[in-house]
């Protein structure tokens, strides 16, 4: 038995430990694949603990016996969070504030939770990172779910081939078609941003520093 | 010549094993250097895939991990203990002393049987019948365990008109 299956066995007899090892090991790839999801950090962050507050609740109740399937059914609750999350947004108007204080109130909030990311990067800076962000969001939005659940199997989570493609469900070949077409598809829709070597979403390059 | 969905997947393979090795430093310049300059699609590719996997809007922030990896494992303890409260006395026996619960649950099939069967014997009125003989022993304790001389002889009379009615 490997020692993911064990952590998985102790986790749903309940030993807090597992739950915390399982939450470590997880929680990158979960907030990754929200945080490309939806537009705020924020917002990234609540639906993350959400998604971490159902596999507590849920894990009594899991089948899968190997990371592989583990990460596949977490996976899943975070999509599902993530359609709820813009279900819930799509009956809700849009409330646009006329006080001014308001408004500020707002903005301090977002940028209080931008702060950590954009340290010592001037505002028109980080005005510029957040609005690539936005595009990156969207980019990644146009994708489909099995090419957004192959790029966070691959590169937030680190998997090789045969592990994304126990993870979704599908045979090796697959996995490297769905992986050369959502990188394809990013870098269209990023109009060559992430390659060129003036301009690239990533807010550290434009500061100069190394990723 | 391998599809580019292989090559790709190759070069990635390739950056991914030198990540490992914590030999060099990610980055577009440092993947162009180690590359040959006739696949330029897929080095766009996989530049594109490392500024995305160093992106900092990915990274969560360890204050956030460590608030939450808290609030979870509280969350987990109350669910326990609601868990536990609200489970039936059996279950819990169960799970704390499995032979008490494996012999109290033989004891109480024993009495269901029991009574089940009893219950079947007091409708047999045919003396052939295998579960007749229980009946009268049935009535012959409730003469026993009746005490006064009334209960006694209404006791005898069911059991004397039910063998009358029998014949």
């Amino acid at each position: 038995m490997g020692a993911m299956s064990c952590l998985l066995d102790q986790a749903r007899r309940g030993e807090a430990a597992a739950l915390s090892a399982l939450y470590r090991r997880f929680l990158p790839g979960i907030f990754g694949y929200i945080a490309t999801r939806v537009p705020d950090r924020a917002t990234a962050e609540d639906l993350t603990s959400e998604v971490f507050l159902k596999m507590v609740e849920g894990i009594s109740q899991l089948r899968a016996s190997d990371e592989a399937g583990f990460a596949g059914w977490l996976l899943q609750i975070a999509r599902l969070t993530v359609a709820a999350y813009y279900r819930k947004r799509e009956h809700l108007p849009a409330l646009v504030s006329l006080d001014p204080g308001d408004q500020e109130e707002a903005a301090s909030g977002n940028s209080e939770a931008l702060v950590r990311v954009y340290l010592g990067m001037d505002p028109a800076e980080i005005v510029e990172a957040q609005d690539e962000w936005h595009t990156v969001v969207t980019a990644i939005n146009a994708l489909t779910e099995e090419q957004r659940q192959v790029l966070v199997g691959r590169f937030i989570l680190g998997y090789d081939v045969a592990t994304v493609a126990r993870m979704i469900g599908k045979k090796a070949n697959a996995v490297k078609a769905l992986q050369f077409r959502a990188l394809h598809s990013l870098h269209r829709l990023l109009g060559k941003r992430g390659s060129s070597e003036q301009a690239s979403f990533s807010p550290t390059r434009q500061r100069g520093g190394k990723p | 010549m391998k599809p580019l969905a292989e090559r790709l997947n190759d070069r990635l393979e390739q950056e991914r094993r030198r990540s490992w090795n914590g030999g060099e430093p990610s980055g577009l310049s440092a993947s162009r250097t180690h590359t040959p300059a006739s696949d330029p699609e897929v080095e766009e590719l996989v530049a594109l895939a490392k500024c995305w996997q160093a992106n900092p809007h990915l990274q969560a922030d360890p204050d956030f991990a460590l608030q939450l990896e808290r609030h979870l494992l509280v969350h987990h303890a109350t669910l326990r203990r609601k868990y536990s409260q609200g489970r039936w006395f059996f279950p819990r026996l169960w799970h704390a002393h499995p032979a008490l619960g494996l012999a109290l649950g033989f004891c109480l099939l024993l009495l269901l049987l029991g009574t089940g069967m009893l219950v079947a014997a007091a409708k047999v009125s045919n003396p052939d019948h295998p579960l007749y003989a229980v009946k009268r022993w049935e009535q012959g304790v409730q003469v026993s365990l009746a005490r006064s001389p009334e209960s006694r002889g209404s006791a005898e009379h069911a059991g004397e008109s039910c063998r009358s009615g029998t014949r």
